[in-house]
């Protein structure tokens, strides 16, 4: 029993909504937003409250987990996420080097 | 049921003290930490600590534990069966409950302190169901796709589970297949939202939203660095020395490349915007490797003899001082 779904691809959240979601508190996201982990993609004004991708729902779920599972304080939890988007980057770097350079099919011969 | 032994888990003695529990869980903890460990059982692994650690880190908790381990209320096969009539008293459904995911505890757990206590299963069976709302949880799941399904879009089948809050206020898991059609052009590392398709919510509140994200399959051919696509051309030393032109496949249908004459290996040529869209639009830059047949005619030999007496001047090896 499928059913076709409409999809959303652009939407953001607001401070309210990325809190219930992830389940922590504003000032936890906003004390991760002076950190510079989470960046809302609407900057507030009078008129206009701070909202956020939903990139940064992702980013403040792990940033709770390793938090709350590890102890890590916040600038700790910021240096962590920057180091792991690094290492995911550096992988993949090395898996298309790897793919590139036919690693995989070629073995020295001795 | 299975029995855990939750010293062993967190590779503790028995006569550990609550000092030695907590440094061991942190050690492990780090090592399987989901968002971490590259280990193969990271999340099942971290879960069972998150476990082990919940009894033994509280005094209470572990007291019961040990007095149950004593009473060697489980069988040599490692199956477990609580004594008739027992009953915890610390009451964990109760609350005091701490910061960790309970609905993760097994049912070694629950059969020894009780039932976690999510609200839902609080609220459910403290008949205090009457006026409470919740919106149902959010769902998070990774979409792994094609190259070519990401660059011109695709309808799919995903099948998630569902988490779901029966009746009597028990954790259930129902499979829900759905149809998604993923449009052109999305990034890897980009969302998409479902609305309404997570959790059911809790006395008559919003379901929660289903999330997917974007992630690239390897493929066998094409490699991806940011919105370039990168593609191994292999050439013969003829037509690298000479210069053709020859059909490279692109995401977009097959093309005619010009190789210049004089190609060299390694030699990198780009064709403009056969890559990815989103942000700038990327190209597909093509990657000369010089390939020679691993076999020669003996007309062949005589002509690369010819060949090295004309070129004895080059020397590839002349940076290593040899």
């Amino acid at each position: 029993m499928a059913r076709e779904i409409t999809i959303d691809i652009t939407y953001s959240f607001t401070l309210g909504e990325l809190s219930e979601r992830a389940g922590v508190s504003p000032e936890f996201i906003l004390e991760l937003v002076d950190l510079g982990v989470l960046e809302p993609s609407v900057k507030p004004t009078k008129s206009k409250p701070m909202q956020f991708e939903a990139r940064s729902l992702t980013r403040l779920q792990c940033a709770r987990r390793l938090h709350r599972d590890l102890d890590v304080n916040l600038p700790g939890v910021a240096m962590c996420l920057d180091l792991l988007e690094e290492v995911k980057q550096l992988r993949s770097e090395v898996e298309t080097l790897h793919q590139l350079m036919g690693f995989n099919q070629d073995k020295p011969s001795s | 049921m299975e029995y855990k032994d939750y010293y062993k888990i967190l590779g503790v003695k028995e006569s550990a003290s609550a000092e030695e529990i907590k440094k061991s869980y942190r050690k492990l903890a780090r090592k399987y930490h989901p968002d971490v460990s590259k280990e193969a059982d990271a999340e099942a692994s971290f879960k069972e600590l998150g476990e082990a650690y919940e009894v033994l880190k509280d005094p209470e908790k572990r007291a019961e534990y040990d007095q149950l381990r004593k009473m060697g209320a489980f069988s040599g096969d490692g199956h477990f069966q609580p004594p008739p009539g027992w009953e915890s008293a610390s009451h964990f459904s109760g609350g005091g409950f701490t910061d960790a995911d309970p609905q993760h505890f097994s049912d070694f757990f629950e059969a020894i302190f009780g039932r976690s206590g999510t609200a839902h299963r609080q609220y459910g069976r403290g008949g205090r169901q009457y006026g409470f709302q919740m919106r149902g949880d959010d769902i998070h799941h990774k979409l792994p796709l094609f190259l070519e399904e990401v660059y011109s879009g695709v309808s799919k089948q995903i099948t998630v589970n569902i988490p779901e809050v029966d009746e009597r206020g028990m954790l259930a898991h129902k499979r829900k297949t759905l149809n998604v059609k993923i449009p052109a052009g999305m990034a890897p590392g980009q969302h998409i939202r479902l609305r309404g398709q997570g959790a059911p919510g809790v006395g008559g509140a919003d379901s929660g939203d289903l999330f997917l994200e974007i992630e690239l399959a390897p493929h066998p051919v094409f490699s991806v660095q940011g919105n370039d696509i990168l593609i191994n051309l292999p050439i013969t030393p003829w037509e690298a020395a000479l210069g053709t032109q020859v059909v490279v496949p692109t995401l977009s249908g097959k093309v005619n490349v010009k190789i210049p004459k004089g190609a060299t290996q390694g030699q990198k040529l780009r064709l403009k915007g056969r890559g990815l869209k989103g942000g700038k639009q990327g190209d597909q830059i093509v990657i000369l490797q010089i390939s020679v047949p691993s076999q020669h005619s003996k007309e062949a030999e005589e002509l690369y003899a010819k060949l090295a007496e004309q070129e004895k001047s080059y020397n590839p090896r002349n940076k290593m001082g040899v």
